[in-house]
């Protein structure tokens, strides 16, 4: 067995990162600094939005909840992506640690789908006249929002980890067909949310002082993200490697590492 | 790049959109915590889980 997973150098760093506790020590070595570079940016972009950002000529003060729900939305979605792809390498490499990360990606991404359901709430009342609409782009966070805590939930209804996970994966998977509808949805149906602000393939809809600390919040956001999916896998490794001798020397306080 | 605002005070009234611009950041702000401090909380209890159970297992086999 060891011949084989030494058997050519270029797979190693896969083999290496498939290793709960390899990305338990790294992931340890990167927090501080990544913690660090999400505070700040987004500090830097909450007071440059809330503040300093010019007020929008139609919605008033009010668009800069922009700041908060534009940010969220996007880590909701992309959180989804990750947990779905952390699943499939589970499933075709059978790799644990990959398991892990998805199941660390369920209650961040589900806390996220809430902030962007939340905040688009706050921002809808004075600016549609409710809080809440039944439109295509509403309805398929909400949706979203079910698949995140269905993924949860699976996790929790089978008695062994490995059939949990399986069935985890396999929702996970399925559930991907909901993103490009999320993303489309402004352009397929009548709705009363507004169309993106940004798209990759052209310049955004948004001036560039009201657009580069939404930037920085977003930037921010995938940082601060990163923070709480590695500190959610961190939990999830040592409560499933909790009989290994690295964990019980770490317990102890020893030189587990 | 100026401040928007004339003083304090305004910042949080934003002409009557205060109420839902601050609301949105502090729910946001409380999630974001909790993202960060349950599983911080969750590492900590597995680990004592764990140097409990070594400690009882020392204690029965009477070498403690």
């Amino acid at each position: 067995m060891n011949r084989l997973l030494n058997w050519s150098p270029s797979w190693q760093w896969f083999h290496r990162l498939g290793s709960p506790r390899w990305f338990y020590q790294a992931s340890g070595r990167w927090l501080p600094w990544l913690s660090l570079l999400a505070l700040t940016l987004l500090l830097t972009g909450l007071v440059w939005g809330l503040g300093f950002a010019p007020q929008d000529a139609k919605q008033g003060n009010s668009f800069r909840i922009i700041y908060l729900h534009v940010p969220v939305s996007f880590l909701a979605l992309a959180g989804y992506y990750i947990m779905a792809i952390a699943g499939a390498i589970g499933l075709i490499w059978k790799m644990k640690l990959s398991y892990m990360v998805m199941k660390a990606a369920a209650p961040v991404g589900a806390a996220l789908t809430f902030l962007a359901l939340f905040t688009g709430a706050v921002w809808g009342k004075p600016t549609w006249g409710t809080y809440w609409v039944w439109d295509a782009r509403v309805t398929s966070m909400l949706i979203l929002l079910f698949l995140y805590l269905g993924i949860l939930a699976l996790q929790y209804a089978f008695h062994s980890n490995e059939a949990g996970n399986k069935a985890s994966a396999i929702l996970a998977l399925v559930g991907t067909a909901n993103i490009p509808i999320i993303y489309k949805s402004v352009d397929w149906w009548y709705t009363l949310h507004q169309p993106a602000t940004i798209k990759l393939t052209s310049a955004p809809s948004m001036h560039p002082d009201m657009f580069a600390p939404l930037l920085v919040m977003i930037v921010g956001f995938y940082c601060f993200y990163t923070v709480a999916l590695l500190l959610f896998t961190r939990a999830e490794i040592l409560r499933r490697e909790r009989k290994s001798v690295w964990v019980r020397e770490l317990a102890l306080g020893g030189p587990a590492l | 790049m100026k401040f928007q605002f004339e003083n304090i005070t305004q910042l949080f009234v934003m002409d009557g959109h205060g109420v839902f611009v601050w609301t949105a950041v502090l729910v946001s702000l409380v999630v974001m915590l909790w993202l960060i401090v349950k599983p911080l909380a969750d590492s900590r209890a597995a680990l004592k889980d764990v140097s409990g159970d070594i400690t009882r297992a020392a204690l029965t086999r009477g070498d403690a």
